[in-house]
């Protein structure tokens, strides 16, 4: 499981929501709603220190979409 | 409308009235006033004419709100959009709405292509809509307003937040004033206000519908301060305690009530809060008691973004009402739908007349929803019109899902409707030659990535794939579930 993978686990653990995979569907698998996948952007933005688009989520089904995608904005500002 | 807001911006000159937590400022009334005179100084710039229609996609911000006073009181129009729409919709809606310029955050523009700042759009065609970033709009000096007509055009929005069959509302200058005037008329600003002093006003419903504008802009006629938020964050803001008054739809008022006992500080950002505002959609009693039993204020809105913005919500919470009509509307009842008439009622859809004619007759707005007037109070019953209500208040056509649930080569048959608060299917498939399990996991996988392309809030999340038929009419259609309250 990659750094950015466990981070987004960690932060579902503490919205409460329980056994989160990679692989898990956001919507589907942990039956997120939409203001929790909102607020689970927040936080990652908060933790990484990056903006989160919410047009990210036109990408992303899974936690492994979602951390690849905040991955890529990470590095972005780096460069 | 900009008139308005200028004499209100000026009369609280030295007051903070917006606070812009994505910049980290507060803006006082003359900072406010100045910076729409440089959106609408960099807009008369960018257009020697006036007429032309400017695009807003953006996430919630200061500066949305800001570009969009600049843009119409440079005497241009503006159209606000989704900003979680896919790249195709948002090309639609741009050809349908005759958008010239789009106006984006910063980094959402990448080479001709709409982006999420992070690839150039993985081969899609080039744009010809020219783009300007949210930091560039604005001009060196504030330019001064253009006068605008009652009955001129000022605002484009989209009247369901997927694309395709989206109708186009075509709001005027007199549409948006409408509650103002009622305001500065009938009202003293501040002193007046239900609660009886100046608010701090959480707003995180989104901009680009009739609700976020609405309320933003009345809110600061009021006199009263505004914290703009957004879906993202809502739990942040909201605990953040500066609030003493909130707009909220159903779900983003479960999403607090839930937590509020939880989390500390969440608990006390609710209690600061003097009134919260509910619109959108049918508010749950639990939602209601949360806040009664609490001494929060409960004033639920009514309305349409046909009637840019609410229809009533005026006078004390009744249990089951959408408060008071406003002074300013006729409303009567034909067959128990509601029908309106008033200065806050378009003239129409853009480019539409069919539509128009469908709900717009004698200059009675067919509202298409079912409703009972009681001692000049508001109960909504039920929609006539085929249309999913979400509890974040986004309206859904089912037909539009349905349409793109066609495009897979499995489905025979379906229908979209809403189950327990969210988007479900019914799905038949027919035809052989391929394993009934192979065929659910193919369906499957065609939903899950139609879902992709849609934000969010329009998914489907709840799939019935089926070996029979859907139930039918008498005349052979697809038989719908009616939603009644």
């Amino acid at each position: 499981m990659d750094h950015m993978s466990e981070k987004i686990i960690k932060v579902l653990k503490d919205m409460d929501i329980e056994d989160a995979t990679p692989e898990s569907s956001l919507m589907g698998d942990l039956e997120l709603e939409s203001l929790q996948i909102y607020e689970l952007l927040a936080e990652m933005e908060a933790l990484c220190s990056v903006r989160i688009p919410e047009r990210v989520l036109l990408k992303v089904d899974t936690v492994q979409d979602l951390a690849d995608e905040i991955t890529k904005l990470v590095e972005k500002k780096h460069d | 409308m900009i008139k308005i807001l200028e004499s209100v911006l000026r009369e609280n000159e030295d007051r903070p009235v917006i606070q812009d937590a994505r910049r980290g400022r507060e803006l006082t009334g003359s900072q406010v006033l100045l910076e729409i005179g440089r959106s609408c100084g960099f807009w008369r710039r960018f257009f020697p004419d006036s007429g032309h229609h400017v695009g807003i996609l953006a996430e919630n911000s200061a500066d949305w709100l800001i570009q969009l006073f600049g843009i119409i009181a440079s005497g241009n129009l503006a159209v606000a959009y989704h900003s979680g729409l896919s790249e195709d919709e948002i090309r639609h809606q741009m050809r349908c709405s005759n958008t010239e310029v789009m106006l984006c955050d910063d980094g959402m523009y990448f080479n001709g292509m709409i982006s999420d700042g992070i690839s150039s759009g993985d081969g899609a065609e080039p744009c010809d809509i020219r783009f300007v970033e949210m930091s560039e709009a604005w001009g060196g000096d504030a330019a001064e307003f253009a006068f605008r007509e009652d009955d001129e055009d000022v605002l484009l929005l989209f009247s369901s937040g997927t694309g395709g069959r989206s109708k186009i509302v075509s709001l005027t200058n007199g549409n948006l004033s409408a509650f103002a005037q009622y305001l500065r008329d009938a009202w003293k600003g501040f002193e007046t206000s239900k609660t009886g002093t100046r608010d701090t006003v959480l707003v995180p419903v989104p901009l680009y519908h009739i609700s976020g504008i609405f309320n933003c802009y009345n809110e600061l006629i009021r006199g009263n301060s505004l914290i703009i938020s957004g879906a993202k964050y809502l739990f942040r803001d909201a605990a953040g305690g500066g609030a003493t008054k909130a707009v909220l739809v159903p779900s983003m008022l479960r999403l607090l009530a839930d937590r509020a006992d939880r989390d500390e500080r969440l608990g006390r950002g609710v209690r600061t809060l003097r009134e919260v505002v509910c619109l959108g959609a049918a508010l749950p009693s639990e939602l209601a008691e949360f806040l009664l039993k609490r001494g929060i204020r409960l004033t639920i809105y009514y309305g349409l973004t046909e009637t840019a913005g609410i229809v009533s919500g005026l006078g004390d919470y009744r249990e089951g009402a959408s408060g008071q009509l406003v002074p300013y509307m006729e409303a009567k009842l034909l067959d128990g739908e509601l029908l309106l008439r008033g200065p806050n009622v378009m003239k129409g859809y853009y480019k539409n007349p069919q539509e128009t004619a469908q709900v717009l007759q004698d200059g009675w707005l067919y509202t298409g929803d079912l409703a009972e007037i009681r001692e000049g109070y508001l109960y909504i019953r039920g929609r006539k019109k085929n249309i999913i209500i979400l509890d974040n208040g986004e309206n859904v056509s089912p037909e539009e899902l349905e349409e793109k649930l066609y495009a897979c080569p499995l489905i025979t048959e379906c229908l979209v409707w809403e189950e327990e608060g969210q988007i479900a299917a019914n799905i038949y498939s027919a035809g052989k030659g391929m394993d009934w399990e192979e065929r659910r996991k193919q369906i499957e996988n065609d939903v899950r990535k139609m879902n992709q392309s849609l934000p969010p809030t329009h998914r489907i999340v709840r799939l019935h794939i089926r070996q029979e038929e859907l139930e039918k009419t008498a005349s052979g259609k697809i038989k719908r579930k009616r939603t009644l309250t």
